[in-house]
Parts: structure tokens; C-alpha cells; sequence
């Protein structure tokens, strides 16, 4: 197995080059002045745009400015986000964890529903259960989560509609965010130490069960929006391949063995049906990811989808590369982790 | 369609014998007992004749009236199939049809009347009118998408699963690069550096798109490089290019064709979450996504009458949930039917 | 599992408690991102609103009026008879927020500091730099900026009589030089903690190192130490904590806290107000308002006689470049497109103008709570004449202006070409298709397009003075109408490059108002040139709409100083 980690980690650089290369071409696409007026935010600060192109040598050849980037890169530093007005590297440190935590978050109700309902449609199939499963998961598919999102935004934080006002005590009525107000005043105050960068976990080790609570509270409705169009995804793969494997010889041979049906199911049909589930729970992963994009925005945030939604309209070259570079490096070393975890899973199969 | 019907149709056109095999065939057989199927399908039929019929359905707005040649007297030609102005609209429909006639310029939406049935966004623009055209812009996007993410896919997968070694390598290794890139986030960058517009969207969501086609053919080529008729074919004396032509790529073509257009559901979707971020089609184009980022703002009602404009976001989701549901249907129907193993 | 119950309840009323904002706190949200809290470098409205309340400068607004200014950190002032020379007496027993003592050396620093950075991207060299320096050159390219500037220059513009008064030296007079001097860009920093931290060291000897600088990679981006009623406590993308400075020269605020959110989403802000989390919110669109208005709690004040200090306007270009310009059609008074020089016909403007309908646009677009304008700039500012007619909607003269232009040729003819506005701005595309649609219903040959373009490409592109027609705007950096008649009009000023517009007439009346130091002059000839802007027609000036601040009811002290980016100051506030 190690050569084959080996191996993977190698292709590292090739998305590294390839990534960047692609969006610095592509970058290219517009003229120095267009770029520089990205720079401008408002009337007033158009007045030089020459200057700013200077400034920048953004009038340099494509090669000559990745080169800039790739000696500022080797000196560990990604260059400057203009959005959030920090180095790229400061920022993708401060909004990861956030990300990974909602991502986190959203994981378990996706790899749970999609693996229990999955499972109990296979087993029943044609029967209820099935073509609830199958409907909720088109369904589930079909949301533009952008919507859902908003609307969950406005009944649950806005107690639209009488019943709505005091649901569950009005406890999803916190405001988008991360954190309630007096916490974010307590945490800049510096009496809060930050070990992970996840909030929830950070707050047990300060033991702090208030702002632990606080933190999931915020994250219940993004971590929804999320988890709904994710969790479809898994339910019909899970559902097929289950189907797949019910109807293997050895499941068979299982059966004829006189093993109780239960047994058959779990201990043998569903382990194997769980690989492809693995496959896709990688792609759920880089889903997820793209998925946070519009969920931050919509529920502010402050993670790295919402840092790449505004940095590519507006254009922040180092951001977007950062950011690209960053999630790029995320997907494969998350492939790479899932690929070994096949073999674990089944011993059979062989790295080559 | 139950068999008398059926027997109607077949006395009365005659269909080609190929048509009727296909027809009764097993596969189609189930998918004809699935009543999901059936529902998706009437589904995406219903919005094809949506999107034929479009100019029917509406009355033009000042623009479109004026490049149609249409005045106030004969704004009623424009039904009437006698007239040639009928079929200039359904076939040549000038651009300018698909801007959405502005009713007012208030910011606030105005609820259902009698000049807007369904009601007006945000600066006046009629959803009604919005949401039939945007029907043309959705199949539009949905097939662009798909035929040219389909074309790069099949042209980069074939040579990557014919020629196999250091060309495959290099391809797919491209295609890895292109995959680790967020989908969503890289559309972004590559509308907003193209510039806002339709045909931008649709460019940056192909070049999106194609690794998964490209993947997949290549893997189906692989299996059939292996199969015995191609062997054969070998064995007769067919080398190389004729061999991947004539044998490999219509064989493993088929069923992707069919999977990737059954992705213009999800295609749509794709569009109108870049719409709502702001990168899409330009200001009144009849276009879903836009409808949807009109709503944006205008979920909240005034305080006490919290469902004051509910019809903002109401019909342009349903109408986005709809469509994509059909052809989710319709996808989940086709791949159970086309997967050999639930057989 | 009853126990893990009860737990549960406790937990979650505790957080129920928590989660409005709480009585010593006041939260904002608006959709702005804080771009800097560096004065040399800073030049948006976020960055704005928390800069004025940690830095403050010489003179200031008073309360609500932009052009009556009372003492900050100075206590009176003098000018010399040629109005070149200031000299300020500055305010004794000051502290900055390191604990440092205020004196005149900072105010030297403060000041040569914004010189020497010069940043292309702050608001000093183009603000201060034609009247201290004799340039408005920026230090983007630090040679040229040492080509133009000695350090001598910057030394001598800035002059320590003793600890407790300045003096400041100018290449010319500068009638709006207390407006100009109030903008958070001359905040006074400290300069002895700047100097610790790394900061240009203050010396001759570096101070070309300096020269452009990137000041949002520097300490002072996030770090503060000014002499005002709050300092910053944590910056970073979406959130600003600021405490109160217990030891604030004007006594200690009543909040002890404020928290900035930076939230995009309108419908968050919008809840976040009504729900009490948000004090006050910002809208993007400002129709949101009908969300607003009457919600338990929440109070929008709207007042008719509120202006903003933003003018938005339609220009004309009048040497449009038509090579390869989808623009302007085939580029010839064919029917088919303009010529470079459509605009410089009279009666072609005239007739554009009456096409526009300002009340129209007012009862549409502002809801009805909106005004006129006599000319392109703000109505509360000095020589803005409210007896000038407007121009308005008026189809018959219209079509006599259009019958009239190019000696009757352009009404058989026609023409075609396009109107640009940037993407997202639905004010200004309203107003060119409240145009369009009325030229186009005045005679068929007359088409007019609009389209939009994202915003860099929409500079870019009016740079290039591609752009036949296009709608843009202006927001004050100072409350003198110099800032607005200059920018607009005059054949040097900003639009100039993108127009070329140039008016004899009225460059003569501008020329003359820039010499007179008189209100009561200036006043005059400003009043003469807003005449002149109806006669000729040179662009099409908006109607302003009424401004507006939302917030919750239980917050005091709130006033309207459009100067200012907060609209007012947080050391006011206080909450029952």
C-alpha cells in the first residue's frame, strides 16, 4: 500500500501546476485594465488604473506573473487577498476550520440517512419504504439548495407564521453566523483560547458548554441546507449497490450456508455494498465543498466558500488561485484517504 | 397508453418496424410500468411544448412587438397560424422577445393582475412572462451544456481509452486537475473573466462538465476494447481507427448520450445557483435563475404580512423544482432500466 | 436521561438569553467589507465608519451640519491673508489608546505620513497633494513620485511651531480646506507606537522605502492607537470589535462595546434587526424598507429633507472612440449608429433631457420619497440654487429639439447606439430605460440599447471612452461643491477622461470659483453654473433619493451627517 501512497502523493505538484496554470491562463483572458479596475471599488479610486498597473505588473507577460507568484509561494507565502484584506494563507487558516466544521457537521446526518434508507429500500424492495426513499431522494436531488436555504433562513430565524414563532422555544432564532454577539466580544476580548479552530470542540476544551452549545445552534440550519441535497445523493447509491450485492454468490452462498437473513444483510451485503458508498462519499466531500459556497453566503458564514464566492466575482487573482490551489489539494489527499480506506474495508483489493 | 390506442396508432401511422421494436421492447416495457417514469416524462413534455409554444403563451412586450413587426391591432396575428408573423415568432423569435416587459419600475414586486397574472418582481418585471420564455432559456442551457460537454468528453475519452499509455496519462491526469477544481467555483472564475452572459454560463458550466463524460466513455472503451467483438473485428483484419469508430465508440455511446442528457435537470440547477450569486444573465433576460435572484430579497414580507410576496419566490421555484424533477425522474427511471444489474 | 433533559432546557434558555445584543453593545450590520484601518490607506465607507470613531482629526463636523465644523483635537485655528498658510492650535491632554500624549509631532507624522506612503489606493495625494505638494501625483511608481516630490516639500508642508501648534503650509489657497481636512484620512495616529511597531520611522533618511507602500500588508491594518471615544479590539474579514477608550479626552462613551458584522445577505440583515440582534442595519437595495417599516422595535427613520451626498448622473461622451465599437452602430449618422461626435449637437442633449422623467423616476424608483436636481451635485451643499428650472419629461419639446438637431436631418434619419451601466445597479439601468423607452416611443428610427457591464469592465471600457452614454455617480470626499462641479464638469476634472466634455462657458465659471475664497462668491458662480447645466445640457443629473437610517427603537443619540460613513458617531449612542 505505501508505494501506491507514494504514488498519489506525487500527482500533489500536478495538480498544483495544472490548477494554477489553468487559472492564471485564464486570467489572462481579460486586459491589464480590466484587471486593474477589478482593484477599484469605488468612482474615486479609477482615477489611476495605470498606475495600478504598474504597481502590480499586471501588464507583464501571463509567465512572468505566475513566475512572481510561484518565488512568492516558495517563500511560504500565497500573496495578498484584497476581499478580506489579509494574505491569502492568513485567511485560508482563519476560514478552513469553519468549513471543515460544517462540512463535518453536515457528513454524519448525510452518510446516516443516505446508509439507513439506502439499506432499508434495498431490503424492501418495490415496497413503501422503497418508493419513499426513491422519491425523497429525487426530490432531495432536485432542490436548488440556494432556495431552501433562504426559506429555512426565513421561517426558522424569522418565526414566519403564528406556529412557527415559539418553535422549540424559539430556539433556531439565532442570527446567521458563527456565533451570538456577546461570544464574538468575548473571543476578540482574548479570554477564549482557540486549539482547533472548530468551534464546538474548541469550546469543550475551554469548558465552555454555553458557547459549545451556542456554536451548534448556528450551525443547525446551514448544516440542513447542506446535508438535505447531500444526503439524496447517498441514498440512491447506497440503495443500488446494496441491490447489486444482495444478488452476489456469496450472499447466496450465505444464505444457502443457513445463515439467518439478518446476518446475511448486515454482516456481509452491506460491508461490500459500502464501497461504492466510499467512492461517493468522496464526492459528497467535494459536493459538500461547492455546496458551502452558496450555505455560507446564504447563512453568512464566515468559512472558505464564502471567502471563494466573492473572491471570484471580484476578480481577487490571489485569492482564487489560493483558494483553488487549497480545496484542489483537499480533494485529492480526501480521494487518496478514501482509496486506502477501500482496503480496510475489503483487504481483497489490491493497490497496483 | 393502454392497447387499443396503441393499436389505433400503429394502423394509423404505420411506424417503422425499428420504431415498434423499440417500443415493446423489455426495456421499455418497464420503464412504461414505472409510474415515476411516466410522470417524469409528462413532465419534460410538458415543458418542451412550454418552451415551443412560448410566444403563444404571452403577450410580447414593446421590443419584441416592435422586431416582429407587430402593432397594437395586430398583437392578436400572433396566435393565428394563418398568419406568417405566427411562425416568424416560433421559429425566428427576435432576441429581444426574451426580455421580460416591465410593467412598472418599483422596486417593490406588485402582487397577481390583470397585466401580470403571476405577479411582478422587483422592478416591474412580469414572472409570468419570465418564467414561460425562461422555459426556451432552460432547455437552451440544458442542451448547449450537455452537447458540448458531451463532444469534449467523447473526443478527449476516446483518445485517452484508444490510445491508452502516455496519451492516456497525460489526459486523464488533466481531466484529475480539472476534477479537483471545485465545479461551481471554477464556473465562477471563468464567467466572470469571459464576462456576464448567457452563452458564457453555458461555456464556463461545459467546461465543467466534460471530465465526467470523459471518465466514463473511456472506462466503457476499456471494457469493450476487451470484448470479443472488437477481437473479432480485429481478427478480420480491421485495424485501429476503423476499429474504435465502427465498433468501440457507438457501442459504449449509447448509454452515455442518454445518461448526460439526462443531466440538463441538474445542468439548470447549476445555472440558476450561479445566476443567484450574481454571475448569469443580464438584467431582465428571461431566465429562471434570475427569477429566483429576484426573489432573493423579497422572501420577507412586510412586518404583520409576512407572506406578502410569497409569489416572487413561489412560482419561479416551483417551476426550477418541477423541471428538474422531471427529468431526476425520468434519469432515475432510465438508469435503473439501463443498469444490467437490477434487471 | 430526565437530567440530560433539564440540562438541555438550561442550556439552550441560556443561550435564548444571550442572543440579543445586549445593552452596552452596539452591533451593525451592513454589506461592506472593512478594507483597512490604516487613515493613509483606507477609502470606503466601512473602513470609514470605524476610522472616524477611532482616529480623529483636527476639526470635525458639528453634529449633524456638513459645513459648520467645530474643534477635535485642534482648539481654534488661524489662516493667513493669502489663504496659504494655517495655523492650528492644538487640544492639551490627549491620550492615545497606547497611553502615549498627543502633541504636535503627531500631527506632523500623521500628515507627512500620508505624503510619503502616497498610496494610490487611499484618499491623501489625491485629496491634499495639488495643494500641499503641488501634485496630485501618487506613489505607485516611487520614482516618478521622487521625480515630482523632495522630502523637503513634505517636510515643509507640515511645520511644529511648538508642542501644541501646527502649522500648515500650502502651494495654494484651499477655501474647502477644514472639509477636506475632517475626512478619517487626516485622523491624527500615534506616532510614537507606529514608530515601535515598525511603522515608517518618520526620518529623511527612509523615507523612500515608503514611497507606495502596500499599507494593507503593514501593522497599522489592523492595529489602532488614535485619540478617539473607541479603539479596535479584533479586525479581521467579517467582524469588527471595538471597546470603548475609558480614557477619552470628551469623557468615556455610554456603550461599552460595537460590533461591526459584515453580512452580504439582505434578508439576514433585514431579521437580524428585527429580531434585536443587529442595532442597525444597512440595506443594499433600499426598497427593503417596506420590510421594516412598522416592525415591533425597530424604527426607520426617514426624513425628506435628508440628502445623501452622492449624485448619480447620465453622461455623455462627447469624442466617442468608434473604431471597432459595438457601441455606436456603424459609427455614422446612417440610421444605423452615432457619430464620434453625436452629443456635441445642442438640441441632440436638449432633446435626451426632456426625455427623462425626473418626477417619474422619483415616484417609481424612490417610492416617491426622492428630489430634483438642479445640477450634478448634492442640495446641501454651498451655491446649490433651488430657483433653476429642471429639465423634465416633455415629449413636445422633445421632438422639437430632435426635429431641430443636425439641421433637421437626425428626425428622418435615426440613429442607434448603446447605454451602459454597471451590472447590479438597477438605479441607474432604470433610468437609461426610462430613456430608451421613450426616445424609442418618440419616433421608431430613434433605438437605443442598454446593456450592462461588471464593474471593472464598465471602467475599463468608459476609460476608453468607448462609451456613447453611460450612467455613473460620484460620492463626496468632502462637503464642498467643488468636489462635484470640478468632478462633473470641468475639462480637467474626473469624468473628463471619460467624456472629454468641455464647455467654455462654464470651465470659465468654474475657473472662477475655484479663485474666490467668499462663500457668498462662490455661491454665486456655482448658481450661474447650474444655470448654464439647464441650457446646455451637458448631462443628465438624477434625482437624489431621501435618505434613511434603520435601527432599533431603543437606540439613542442617531443623526444624520451624510459626511460621515456611519451617518453619526458611536461616542453619542447610548440605549434605554
Amino acid at each position: 500500500m505505501l508505494p501506491f501512497i507514494i504514488r498519489r502523493l506525487f500527482f500533489l505538484p500536478v495538480v498544483f501546476f495544472g490548477v494554477t496554470i489553468i487559472i492564471v491562463l485564464l486570467m489572462q483572458l481579460l486586459t491589464p485594465y480590466q484587471r486593474a479596475a477589478a482593484f477599484a471599488r469605488s468612482e474615486q479610486q479609477a482615477r489611476n488604473l495605470d498606475a495600478i498597473i504598474q504597481q502590480y505588473g499586471l501588464d507583464d507577460p501571463w509567465y512572468m506573473q505566475y513566475g512572481r507568484w510561484l518565488g512568492q509561494v516558495a517563500q511560504g507565502n500565497l500573496g495578498y487577498s484584497r476581499v478580506t484584506a489579509e494574505p491569502v494563507l492568513t485567511t485560508i487558516r482563519k476560514r478552513f476550520p469553519p468549513t471543515l466544521e460544517l462540512a463535518l457537521f453536515a457528513i454524519i446526518p448525510v452518510i446516516g440517512a443516505g446508509i439507513w434508507f439506502g439499506t432499508a429500500a434495498a431490503l424492501n424492495r418495490d415496497k413503501f419504504i422503497d418508493q419513499l426513499t426513491r422519491v425523497l431522494s429525487i426530490v432531495g436531488w432536485s432542490l436548488p439548495t440556494f432556495v431552501f436555504g433562504i426559506w429555512l433562513l426565513v421561517i426558522f430565524y424569522g418565526g414566519l407564521g403564528e406556529f412557527l414563532k415559539d418553535f422549540a422555544g424559539g430556539l433556531f432564532r439565532v442570527e446567521p453566523g458563527r456565533l451570538s454577539t456577546p461570544y464574538i466580544i468575548e473571543l476578540a476580548s482574548g479570554n477564549f483560547r482557540s486549539y482547533t479552530g472548530l468551534m464546538t470542540i474548541d469550546a469543550l476544551l475551554n469548558g465552555r458548554l454555553d458557547i459549545f452549545w451556542n456554536a451548534i445552534l448556528h450551525l443547525i440550519l446551514p448544516v440542513t441546507t447542506l446535508a438535505v441535497v447531500a444526503s439524496a445523493q447517498i441514498m440512491r447509491v447506497m440503495r443500488s449497490s446494496l441491490l447489486d450485492t444482495l444478488s452476489q454468490d456469496y450472499v447466496r452462498t450465505a444464505r444457502a450456508k443457513g445463515l439467518e437473513e439478518s446476518v446475511v444483510n448486515i454482516k456481509h451485503a452491506r460491508r461490500n455494498a459500502l464501497i461504492p458508498v466510499l467512492t461517493l462519499a468522496g464526492f459528497v466531500l467535494t459536493g459538500l465543498i461547492s455546496g458551502v459556497v452558496i450555505t455560507e453566503t446564504i447563512f453568512n458564514y464566515p468559512g472558505l466558500g464564502q471567502w471563494a464566492a466573492s473572491a471570484a466575482v471580484q476578480l481577487d487573482y490571489a485569492a482564487v488561485l489560493g483558494f483553488a490551489v487549497f480545496l484542489s489539494m483537499v480533494v485529492v489527499i480526501a480521494n487518496l484517504l478514501v482509496d486506502v480506506m477501500y482496503g480496510i474495508i475489503d483487504p481483497r483489493i489490491r493497490y497496483d | 397508453m393502454d392497447a387499443t390506442k396503441n393499436l389505433e396508432l400503429e394502423k394509423k401511422e404505420r411506424p417503422e418496424p425499428a420504431l415498434r421494436r423499440w417500443w415493446t421492447s423489455k426495456t421499455m416495457k418497464r420503464f412504461r410500468r414505472n409510474p415515476l417514469a411516466i410522470t417524469g416524462a409528462l413532465m419534460v413534455i410538458g415543458f418542451v411544448f412550454i418552451a415551443i409554444f412560448a410566444p403563444l403563451l404571452t403577450t410580447p412586450g414593446r421590443s419584441c412587438a416592435r422586431d416582429l413587426g407587430l402593432s397594437r391591432a395586430t398583437m392578436q396575428d400572433v396566435r393565428n397560424p394563418l398568419k406568417p408573423v405566427f411562425w416568424r415568432s416560433l421559429v425566428l423569435t427576435p432576441q429581444s422577445c426574451y426580455t421580460i416587459p416591465r410593467t412598472t419600475f418599483s422596486p417593490i414586486p406588485q402582487p397577481p393582475s390583470d397585466q401580470a397574472v403571476l405577479g411582478t418582481t422587483s422592478g416591474g418585471y412580469d414572472i409570468y412572462y419570465g418564467l414561460i420564455w425562461g422555459t426556451r432559456t432552460a432547455f437552451l442551457i440544458g442542451i448547449f451544456v450537455v452537447g458540448v460537454g458531451l463532444t469534449v468528453g467523447v473526443i478527449m475519452g476516446s483518445i485517452s481509452g484508444y490510445f491508452g499509455g502516455r496519451v492516456d496519462m497525460v489526459l486523464m491526469r488533466f481531466t484529475d486537475v480539472v476534477m479537483s477544481v471545485p465545479g461551481l467555483v471554477l464556473a465562477m472564475v471563468i464567467i466572470t473573466v469571459l464576462g456576464q452572459s448567457i452563452f458564457n454560463v453555458m461555456i464556463a458550466i461545459s467546461l465543467v462538465a466534460w471530465p465526467n463524460y470523459a471518465r466514463v466513455l473511456r472506462g466503457d472503451i476499456l471494457r469493450v476494447k476487451e470484448q470479443e467483438y472488437v477481437a473479432g473485428a480485429r481478427a478480420l483484419g480491421a485495424r485501429g481507427a476503423r476499429v474504435i469508430f465502427k465498433h468501440v465508440i457507438p457501442n459504449a455511446i449509447g448509454p452515455l448520450v442518454i445518461i448526460a442528457s439526462l443531466d440538463i435537470g441538474s445542468v439548470v440547477l447549476t445555472a440558476a445557483a450561479l445566476s443567484f450569486l450574481g454571475l448569469g444573465a443580464p438584467l431582465g433576460y428571461a431566465d429562471w435563475g434570475q427569477m429566483i435572484s429576484f426573489a432573493r430579497n423579497w422572501i420577507l414580507g412586510p412586518p404583520g404580512n409576512p407572506w406578502a410576496y410569497w409569489y416572487v419566490s413561489f412560482w419561479p421555484g416551483l417551476i426550477i423544482v418541477l423541471f428538474v424533477l422531471g427529468w431526476n425522474l425520468l434519469g432515475d427511471a432510465f438508469r435503473d432500466v439501463l443498469d444490467p444489474r437490477s434487471q | 436521561m430526565k437530567k440530560f433533559l433539564l440540562l438541555l432546557v438550561a442550556v439552550s434558555l441560556m443561550g435564548l438569553a444571550l442572543a440579543q445584543a445586549p445593552a452596552d453593545t452596539y452591533v451593525w450590520q451592513a454589506f461592506g467589507e472593512v478594507v483597512s484601518l490604516d487613515p493613509a490607506r483606507a477609502y470606503d465607507t466601512a473602513s470609514g465608519e470605524i476610522l472616524e470613531n477611532v482616529y480623529e482629526t483636527l476639526f470635525t463636523y458639528d453634529g449633524a451640519n456638513i459645513d459648520k465644523f467645530v474643534p477635535a483635537l485642534a482648539t481654534s485655528y488661524e489662516v493667513s491673508e493669502d489663504g496659504k498658510t494655517y495655523t492650528f492650535t492644538l487640544r492639551e491632554g490627549v491620550q492615545f489608546h497606547s497611553g502615549n500624549t498627543f502633541s504636535c509631532r503627531d500631527v506632523e507624522y500623521s500628515f507627512e505620513r500620508g505624503m510619503v506612503t502616497a498610496h494610490p489606493e487611499g484618499a491623501v495625494s489625491y485629496l491634499i497633494g495639488d495643494q500641499f505638494l503641488g501634485t496630485q501625483i501618487d506613489g505607485s511608481d516611487p520614482e516618478a513620485y521622487k521625480a515630482e516630490v523632495s522630502f523637503e516639500m513634505i517636510d515643509n508642508a507640515v511645520e511644529c511651531v511648538d508642542d501644541y501648534t501646527v502649522q500648515l503650509n500650502l502651494t495654494k489657497a484651499e477655501p474647502a480646506l477644514l472639509a477636506i481636512l475632517a475626512y478619517t484620512a487626516f485622523g491624527i495616529v500615534d506616532s510614537q507606537w507606529a514608530i515601535e511597531n515598525g511603522m515608517w520611522d518618520g526620518t529623511e533618511a527612509t523615507w523612500e522605502d515608503w514611497i507606495g507602500r502596500d499599507l494593507t500588508q503593514e501593522y497599522m491594518n489592523d492595529k489602532v492607537s488614535g485619540t478617539g471615544a473607541y479603539t479596535v479590539i479584533s479586525q479581521d474579514s467579517e467582524t469588527t470589535v471595538a471597546k470603548r477608550f475609558d480614557g477619552y479626552w470628551g469623557g468615556a462613551p455610554a456603550l461599552e462595546n460595537v460590533v461591526y458584522r459584515y453580512v452580504d445577505e439582505q434578508a439576514a440583515n433585514i431579521l437580524a434587526l428585527q429580531q434585536g440582534d443587529a442595532d442597525r442595519i444597512v440595506l443594499g437595495d433600499q426598497a427593503g424598507l417596506v420590510q421594516l417599516r412598522g416592525a415591533p422595535g425597530v424604527t426607520v427613520y426617514e426624513n425628506e429633507d435628508w440628502n445623501p451626498t452622492s449624485v448619480t448622473t447620465v453622461f455623455f461622451n462627447y469624442d466617442i472612440d468608434t473604431s471597432n465599437n459595438e457601441d455606436v452602430g456603424s459609427g455614422q449618422l446612417d440610421g444605423n449608429g452615432i457619430p464620434s461626435d453625436f452629443f456635441n449637437d445642442l438640441h441632440v442633449r436638449l432633446g435626451f433631457a426632456s426625455l427623462f422623467d425626473q418626477q417619474g423616476f422619483i415616484e417609481q424608483v424612490y417610492e416617491g420619497k426622492g428630489r430634483a436636481l438642479t445640477v450634478g451635485m448634492p442640495p446641501s451643499f454651498l451655491g446649490y440654487d433651488d430657483s433653476v428650472p429642471i429639465r423634465s419629461l416633455d415629449l413636445e419639446a422633445a421632438e422639437a429639439h430632435f426635429r431641430a438637431a443636425y439641421d433637421g436631418q437626425l428626425w428622418d434619419t435615426g440613429f442607434e447606439f448603446t447605454a451602459l451601466y454597471n451590472a447590479g445597479n438597477t438605479t441607474r439601468q432604470t433610468a437609461l430605460e426610462i430613456i430608451k423607452e421613450n426616445v424609442e416611443f418618440l419616433n421608431p428610427k430613434f433605438k437605443m440599447n442598454v446593456r450592462a457591464l461588471a464593474w471593472p469592465d464598465f471602467l475599463a471600457r468608459t476609460g476608453e471612452q468607448k462609451v456613447p452614454m453611460f450612467a455613473l455617480g460620484w460620492g463626496a470626499d468632502y462637503a464642498d461643491p467643488k468636489n462635484f462641479i470640478d468632478t462633473f464638469y470641468s475639462n480637467s476634472g474626473f469624468y473628463s477622461a471619460r467624456t472629454s466634455i468641455n464647455f467654455p462657458d462654464i470651465q470659465a465659471l468654474i475657473d472662477d470659483a475655484n479663485r474666490a475664497t467668499d462663500p457668498a462668491e462662490r455661491a454665486f458662480y456655482y448658481s450661474e453654473i447650474a444655470r448654464k447645466h439647464y441650457e446646455l445640457a451637458p448631462l443628465i443629473a438624477l434625482p437624489t433619493p431621501a435618505a434613511y437610517i434603520a435601527a432599533r427603537s431603543n437606540l439613542q443619540g442617531i443623526y444624520y451627517n451624510p459626511m460621515l460613513s456611519g451617518e453619526f458617531l458611536w461616542k453619542n449612542l447610548s440605549k434605554n
